[in-house]
Formats: C-alpha cells, sequence, structure tokens
C-alpha cells in the first residue's frame, strides 16, 4: 500500500509503553506506507513534549499508558493541536472508553486483537480526514445499553402495590396483604414516586391511571 | 508476515489456530480479571461497572439486558458499591443460568439516603422457598449472606411461569 500524496511525507508519533507493541506498530506502518516518519514515545508527557516540539500528522495511540490515560492524552493535544489527527490503538474492548475516546475528539478506533489491514486502513482513513472505526468496534458501541425510555419498567411488585394503594389501603395493610414488612412497601412507594417524577402518593395515583397501569 | 519467512499450509492453519486460542485465552483472562475486581466499578461507579457487565454477558441479546438508573449519580463507599455490584451479577447470572429468561431488567435508585436495586426476569420463576432453593441453587443464599451483612433489606417475588424479580435496599448511615 502507498499513502495518497508520496511527495509529502507524513510524520507518525506512536505512543505505547509496551516496546513489542510499539515495535511492530513502527515496522507496521514503515512497511505498508511510503514516505512516512516514524517516532515513538513510551509515555503519555513524552508524547505531548514531541508534540509541542513538532508538526506530527497522526498520532497511534495507547489508552492504558504508565502516566496519563490515553483519553487525557487526547484532549489535551486536541486542545493545542485540533487539526492532529488521532488513532487509538488498544486492547481496551470496552464500551465507555470507546465513547469517552469519541467524546475527547479521538478521530479512529482500533483493537488491538484485530488484525494488520484493520489497523492500516484505520491510518489511511484518519489521514484522510475521515473518522474510522475497527472491526469489534461499531458492535461494542451498538450494544449500548440503552437508557432512555419513555416509561420506566414497572415490576409486577410495583404493580401489585400500586393497584393497593390506589385502592386506599395503607403501608401497613398493604404489608399484610403481600406478606412483606411495611418497610418494603415504603421502599417500593418511593421508587415509584421517582419513576412517575411524582410528588406524593395521590400525584402517583393520578398518573398511573392517565399511563393505563391502574 | 516478512517475506523471508516460509511457512507450510499444514503449518499454517496451526498457526491460526494457535493464535485464536491466544486470543480466546486473553479474553478469557480478562473475564476472570473484571470478576476479581472490576476496575471499572472503582473508576466510574456502579452505572458504568453495570452497563460494561451487561454488554460482556450478553453482547447482542438474547436475552436482551435492560439498565436504568434513577436518581443522580452518587458514588457510595467503596465496600457498598462492590457488595451491591456482585449481588447484581450473581442476579443476572441466575436468571440467565436458572430461570431461562429472554428479558432482564436492572433497576438502580440512587439516593443520599439510600442504595435501592431491583433485578427482574421472565424466566421460571419458582413457587416456594424449598423449591427457590432448588432453582437456585446456592445463589440466593450467597445474596441474603451478603444483604445481611450490611444491614440490608431482601424482597424476591417469583411465581412459576411468571418470572422472577429481587431487590435489595441498604440504608445509608
Amino acid at each position: 500500500m502507498s499513502s495518497e500524496n508520496s511527495q509529502v511525507s507524513k510524520k507518525v508519533l506512536i505512543v505505547e509503553d509496551h516496546p513489542i507493541v510499539s515495535d511492530s506498530l513502527f515496522r507496521l506502518v514503515n512497511e505498508s506506507f511510503e514516505n512516512i516518519i516514524c517516532i515513538h514515545a513510551s509515555t503519555g508527557s513524552k508524547g505531548l513534549a514531541y508534540l509541542n516540539g513538532n508538526h506530527f500528522d497522526i498520532v497511534l495511540l495507547d489508552i492504558n499508558l504508565p502516566d496519563i490515560s490515553g483519553i487525557e492524552f487526547c484532549t489535551q493535544a486536541k486542545n493545542r493541536f485540533p487539526e492532529l489527527k488521532i488513532l487509538a490503538v488498544t486492547s481496551l474492548a470496552q464500551r465507555h472508553v470507546i465513547e469517552k475516546s469519541i467524546e475527547a475528539g479521538m478521530n479512529g478506533f482500533v483493537l488491538k486483537t484485530s488484525d494488520i489491514k484493520d489497523i492500516t486502513d484505520g491510518i489511511t482513513e484518519v489521514l484522510a480526514g475521515r473518522r474510522y472505526l475497527g472491526k469489534g468496534v461499531k458492535e461494542l458501541i451498538s450494544s449500548r445499553p440503552s437508557n432512555n425510555f419513555s416509561d420506566p419498567m414497572i415490576t409486577r411488585r410495583e404493580s401489585e402495590i400500586l393497584k393497593l394503594i390506589a385502592d386506599g389501603l395503607t403501608n401497613q395493610e398493604i404489608a399484610e396483604k403481600l406478606f412483606i414488612s411495611t418497610s418494603t412497601v415504603d421502599s417500593h412507594r418511593k421508587n415509584l414516586l421517582i419513576k412517575f417524577d411524582a410528588k406524593n402518593t395521590a400525584a402517583l395515583v393520578k398518573i398511573a391511571m392517565e399511563k393505563g397501569l391502574i | 508476515m516478512k517475506e523471508n519467512a516460509v511457512i507450510t499450509h499444514e503449518n499454517v492453519s496451526a498457526f491460526n489456530h494457535a493464535i485464536s486460542l491466544l486470543d480466546t485465552s486473553i479474553s478469557e483472562l480478562r473475564r476472570i480479571a473484571h470478576n476479581l475486581m472490576p476496575e471499572t466499578l472503582n473508576h466510574y461507579g456502579l452505572k458504568t461497572a453495570l452497563e460494561d457487565f451487561c454488554t460482556q454477558v450478553s453482547p447482542a441479546g438474547p436475552p436482551e439486558i435492560r439498565v436504568e438508573f434513577f436518581g443522580d449519580e452518587i458514588r457510595y463507599t467503596k465496600d457498598l458499591e462492590l457488595t451491591m455490584y456482585r449481588i447484581i451479577q450473581e442476579l443476572v447470572n441466575n436468571s440467565l443460568k436458572h430461570a431461562g429468561a429472554t428479558q432482564i431488567n436492572i433497576q438502580v435508585f440512587t439516593e443520599p439516603e439510600r442504595l435501592y436495586a431491583q433485578v427482574t426476569d421472565n424466566g421460571r420463576g419458582f413457587a416456594s422457598p424449598a423449591d427457590e432453593k432448588e432453582r437456585k441453587g446456592k445463589g440466593i443464599e450467597n445474596i441474603r449472606d451478603r444483604v445481611t451483612a450490611m444491614n440490608g433489606k431482601l424482597d424476591i417475588w417469583s411465581l412459576p411461569g411468571q418470572g422472577t424479580e429481587v431487590s435489595v435496599e441498604f440504608e445509608i448511615s
């Protein structure tokens, strides 16, 4: 594979603390691209220092660094050099890490468990100004547990209690009917108030009726 | 591969097999390490840790695991957060292993004076405490011990064929 513009050399900064990984990346970049210059930094602060003194086109960034996290590195680097492209190359296959990276302005995200082509594709795409999410990354993001529901789910215990509250029973009476303690009833009542954003039990009953729950 | 390296056809498949075994071992190790001490829990709290856990145990479903949080994000003591995390983990595992559920819901209420969580599923359910013991093995007894040890409250609702709901509450003194 050759770089799109072979006249101008691109400068790559590899920020990675594990020598085997940084060496492999170093070779990979040199073998896969023409006219490319690679510099290696073993910590986040060394990497930032390199950026301050030199122009780089792209950073291949590990997230788990010995000093600062890759996400922190990304935030600081992007603040100073908004044009700089950053591709995370990490073994942290966790949704929140990917999300925080993207929030911090990371241009791409590739997992170390992926193959060589995934990483070279990532470099090409990110250098071309496009976002790149490597193999397995998209799946991790789309598997996000959905958390913005129009209506919170009501458990069967809550629905039992809701009906008895609407019937005008006291905590004590509900507790006896369901063979649970009054404090348990009270906990469920509190949860229901929170779930429906109701100020008091009367408001709760009104909302529950409007929603057709009782 | 490097140009001068020679690798025979049979070796290619053996090599690929070795690599895939390594990949499996790495992810297995990661999973075990995560179970021993969920680093995410210490750094980011219950919400993120639970969302990560659910993504890990059921990446694309089924069962679909839904996590809902109510209240502001509050950090509790390490002990309490870990206890709650473990209990929810155990309950989700129960639903997955024993109840054959296709839908699992986790709801957590975080308030300054209390931490409350309930895990519900649409699995097999059970009728009596004896039945419960049989179905769930030691799981629920473990949870009861954990809850008691930290002065919490436990409420179990279940009917055969209608799923199980378990709620746990800790008051913050």
